[in-house]
């Protein structure tokens, strides 16, 4: 351990002195002399060396072990003060002093004001958790079970290294993917699972898929599709030809029918007759593709049909006779022009060309009839006269004749006039009834198209579907091999990913591994029965003690022969705690802001035959290192006076450290405990240059009087 | 410089310069050690002239004495100090089985002597240095060997799975696959395990899958 690296730029390295003021067993103000290595506190039950430790581990880390702040205040006053002066090693000197003070009244927490008291004397310190920070320094005999990181809900020295952040634990739930060898057992969490369970339905209908296309090329072999498929095709050729009837914009038909040639066909078809794609899938994909070049085909069909019948459904069939009876008329209108070559000239000789006026034929009449009445009318007028005169003028008889001789020269022409005018309407209407006559053929030949095609189509799509679907399957089959290569690439990642939350998830065994040994070698200082040691620390998470944000772990300590904490005597647990304190406060000191250790009633933890061993640890830890910040300033108290007085001469320091003896010898209400307090003088500290030496010599002379004899 | 090299300097030497050893009958002081912690003592078992039987009773009445006698004439001296003895359990297999238990008992269970001194078996000659070396030096054998740990942060998770999980094949899927896992990893630990980001990368990759599947890029 590096006592000068990082961790606090102040460390309390002594309490100088301790004053306690109304605290548990101290009624009034007590000041007591703690300034040395080692402080030995004894005397009876009862007499306030608890409450001392206790004092001293509330200013010290802010933890009671009292369940209220006001239970600490001692019955007969309202408030406690605990102050100490304090010696501090850093680079910069800070205060001297630390205290805390409690009233009933106060609103703050203990830890509050222990937090606020420590940070203006040292700073903040790295651990804030009292809980924990009492754990590294104080050992309380009637306490013992509170002592171990696996019996608390507090922060641990894990949780301090080797923090699990619960997002951690969630993302290791989440992606875990454990495979052991033993009958391929797999613990995986649902990341795992899903893709596992995608893959599998994956290959499930792609095996049945595979299956099923095996089963139809056995039943039809694929060089077979494609002969029925030309042969179809063959058929279809000329249909189409029938169809288009040589109309501009239609597609030429490829000779040789494959799924490329008959697609691309198909979408030319497509855009001339104007139909789209159906939106979903693409002109290779789209798998009904045979039936929109059949609908396509069959829609046209339709059209003409639809247009000719419309035509057909005015007339009656029979073209030939209405085309014979149609010369017949057109010879008769040519022998009636024929006889009359200026027919409409001739006509046109006679007639009045001003509207409203009679011809003259009709003149030639009416003259004949009525001009004898006409000149027999009495006329009185003078200028109707010349009116009289002429008519009188006029013989009704060659008007008649004239009349007559018009006559028989227009008729013949008037009646072949009428009878061209008949024939010609009979032409128009034989036309009518010979086109209508045609229409119906037409019909025929469409509907017989239609059919024709029909058969050609659906007789074609069977092989080209057919063609079209093992085409799909052959690609299907390519990008299988992508999906199952993605969904193995997830899965391995995933694989790779818990691998690594597992592995930093799990303890640091090399951090496990320094820990164990450092308990078991401050254990092995006491003479323990077989099967203790070695120890063995195991992972252990405790859910009960879940934070927030985090998952709270610990070691829990099994013995050699597999005994539990639970497991072990009262005695063997105090050594155990006695050993994990040590252990710990040496493994985390470079974060600590003090370099105390309290062990209250410690004795307890040990038989007479331990006490030389843990004297020596005590006496390595309190006078061993050169520099303060890697020694510890050891408060030692003790109920057993035998076994105190044998501590006593154990602890005697070397020259040039320290100890106290503070012996408790009464304890009343009113005033508190009554202690007397000694120093210990360092052994050989009288001694002057050269007597060491000497008394050493003295020693091996002396060791060579008795039933040994030098060598 | 080694903790056992370092035994010398506490090796008591007579004014000779001659380091002290001492015998009795069952057994040999091997070297005497003292230094301001303790007062340590290597001892080995003495084979017993004329073939006699090495006597295990007394060996442990020896090894009583001397210690308790080494503690009281360091005392006189002014030179306080506990007694610690230390043995190898190679050194006494020659006496059988029967001795050697008897010595490891002396070990386990030090009620015998009351704890005027302590005693400790260890397997050979080496731990028995090493022993030695622990109880004589002035700081305690544990401080040296735990070195300070660095607590670990979120950011060391993250380091270590980014670092652990990364592609063996560098393929842009792979990269891209890997790339998106971290991200929703960071996001987690970002919203201290508050986000469904993995479920949502889970809930991609499995879109994606049906995608390449319908052979949609």
């Amino acid at each position: 351990m590096n006592s000068d690296g990082p961790g606090n730029s102040h460390v309390i390295t002594r309490i100088i002195s301790l004053s306690i003021k109304n605290f548990r067993g101290f009624p009034g103000e007590h000041k007591i002399d703690t300034n040395a290595d080692l402080v030995l506190l004894s005397g009876p039950n009862g007499y306030g060396k608890t409450s001392f430790m206790e004092a001293l581990l509330l200013l010290l880390t802010g933890y009671r072990y009292a369940k209220r702040s006001e239970l600490l205040i001692n019955k007969n006053a309202k408030d406690f003060e605990i102050g100490a002066k304090i010696k501090l090693d850093g680079k910069d000197k800070g205060k001297s002093s630390l205290s805390i003070s409690y009233d009933r009244d106060t609103s703050e927490s203990l830890e509050e004001l222990w937090f606020k008291s420590l940070a203006s004397c040292v700073g903040e310190p790295q651990i804030r958790e009292s809980e924990l920070n009492s754990r590294l320094c104080g050992f309380f005999q009637d306490r013992v079970e509170a002592l171990f990181d696996e019996t608390t809900s507090g922060a641990t020295l894990r949780d301090i290294f080797e923090p699990l952040p619960k997002w951690l634990k969630d993302a290791d739930d989440y992606l875990r993917y454990k495979e052991s060898g033993e009958g391929g057992h797999r613990d995986l969490g649902e990341a795992a699972s899903e893709l596992k369970r995608k893959l599998e339905n994956f290959e499930k209908e792609w095996n049945a898929r595979d299956n099923y296309f095996v089963n139809r090329i056995d039943n039809w072999p694929d060089n077979k599709v494609v002969l029925e498929l030309n042969q179809t095709w063959d058929g279809f050729i000329p249909l189409y030809a029938s169809l288009v009837n040589g109309s501009e914009g239609w597609p030429e038909p490829p000779k040789q029918a494959n799924n490329k040639n008959l697609t691309g066909f198909t979408l030319k078809v497509l855009r001339k007759t104007g139909n789209r794609l159906p939106t979903s899938g693409t002109e290779e994909t789209c798998s009904n593709l045979p039936d929109l070049l059949i609908s396509s085909l069959n829609r046209e069909l339709d059209h003409q049909l639809k247009k000719t019948r419309r035509e057909a459904a005015r007339t009656t069939p029979d073209s030939r006779k209405i085309q014979e009876r149609l010369d017949e008329t057109n010879a008769e209108i040519e022998r009636i022009r024929k006889k009359f070559p200026n027919l409409d000239e001739e006509l046109g000789l006679f007639r009045t060309d001003s509207k409203g006026l009679p011809d003259l034929k009709p003149i030639f009449l009416a003259l004949s009839e009525n001009v004898s009445r006409w000149a027999k009318t009495p006329i009185h007028e003078g200028h109707l006269s010349r009116v009289k005169e002429e008519l009188e003028a006029v013989v009704a008889t060659e008007a008649e004749k004239c009349a007559k001789l018009l006559d028989e020269w227009l008729t013949p022409r008037e009646e072949a006039k009428e009878e061209i005018i008949k024939l010609e309407r009979k032409i128009t209407e034989l036309k009518r009834k010979l086109k209508a006559s045609l229409a119906s053929d037409e019909i025929d030949h469409l509907k017989k198209l239609k059919k024709d095609l029909d058969i050609c189509l659906k007789a074609l799509k069977r092989p080209w579907s057919e063609m079209r679907e093992r085409q799909g399957w052959q690609e299907e089959k390519q990008r299988r091999e992508g999906v199952r290569e993605y969904l193995k690439s997830t899965l391995s990642l995933i694989e790779r990913a818990s691998m690594a939350i597992e592995s930093v998830s799990s303890p640091n065994h090399e951090l496990m591994e320094k820990f164990r040994k450092l308990i078991q070698d401050v254990l092995s200082r006491f003479s323990l029965v077989d099967n203790i040691v070695p120890l063995k620390l195991n992972d252990k998470e405790r859910l009960n003690a879940t934070k927030k944000d985090e998952v709270r772990r610990s070691y829990s300590i099994v013995t050699k022969d597999g005994r539990r904490l639970g497991d072990l005597s009262t005695g063997q647990k105090a050594q155990m705690a006695v050993s994990v304190l040590a252990a710990q406060n040496l493994a985390i000191s470079h974060m600590l802001h003090h370099r105390i250790i309290l062990l209250d009633d410690v004795t307890t933890a040990y038989d007479l035959s331990n006490l030389t061993r843990e004297a020596i640890l005590w006496r390595q830890l309190a006078y061993g290192g050169q520099e303060e910040r890697a020694r510890r300033q050891v408060f030692i108290s003790s109920h057993h006076e035998d076994m105190t007085n044998h501590f006593l001469d154990l602890l005697v320091p070397p020259e040039g450290r320290s100890m106290r003896l503070i012996r408790f010898t009464g304890w009343d209400p009113k005033d508190g405990p009554r202690y007397k307090q000694f120093k210990i003088e360092p052994t050989g500290a009288t001694l002057k240059d050269g007597e060491l030496a000497e008394r050493t010599q003295n020693l091996i002379k002396d060791l060579g009087t008795g039933p040994w004899r030098l060598l | 410089m080694d903790k056992e090299d370092g035994l010398q300097k506490f090796l008591l030497k007579n004014e000779g310069g001659e380091w002290v050893r001492l015998k009795c009958t069952w057994l040999i002081a091997q070297e005497i050690y003292m230094s301001d912690i303790c007062i340590a003592v290597h001892l080995v078992p003495r084979q017993p002239r004329d073939s006699a039987q090495w006597s295990l009773e007394g060996a442990r009445e020896e090894l009583y004495t001397f210690l308790r006698w080494l503690g009281h004439l360091a005392m006189e001296e002014d030179l306080v100090r506990p007694v610690a003895g230390v043995a190898s359990e190679d050194d006494f297999k020659k006496f059988g089985t029967i001795a050697l238990n008897g010595v490891k008992q002396w070990g386990a269970d030090q009620e015998w002597h009351r704890g005027s001194f302590t005693f400790y078996l260890e397997k050979d000659d080496k731990k028995v240095k090493e022993r030695l070396a622990d109880l004589l030096d002035p700081t305690p054998e544990i401080i040296d060997r735990y070195e300070p740990e660095k607590a670990r942060d979120e950011e060391y998770y993250l380091e270590y799975i980014l670092e652990d999980s990364k592609p063996l094949e560098i393929k842009d899927r792979n990269i891209g696959l890997y790339n998106s896992l971290m991200n929703s990893l960071g996001s987690l630990a970002l919203a201290k395990g508050r986000s469904s980001a993995l479920k949502e990368w889970l809930n991609g990759v499995l879109n994606a899958a049906d995608k390449i599947g319908e052979g949609v890029s």
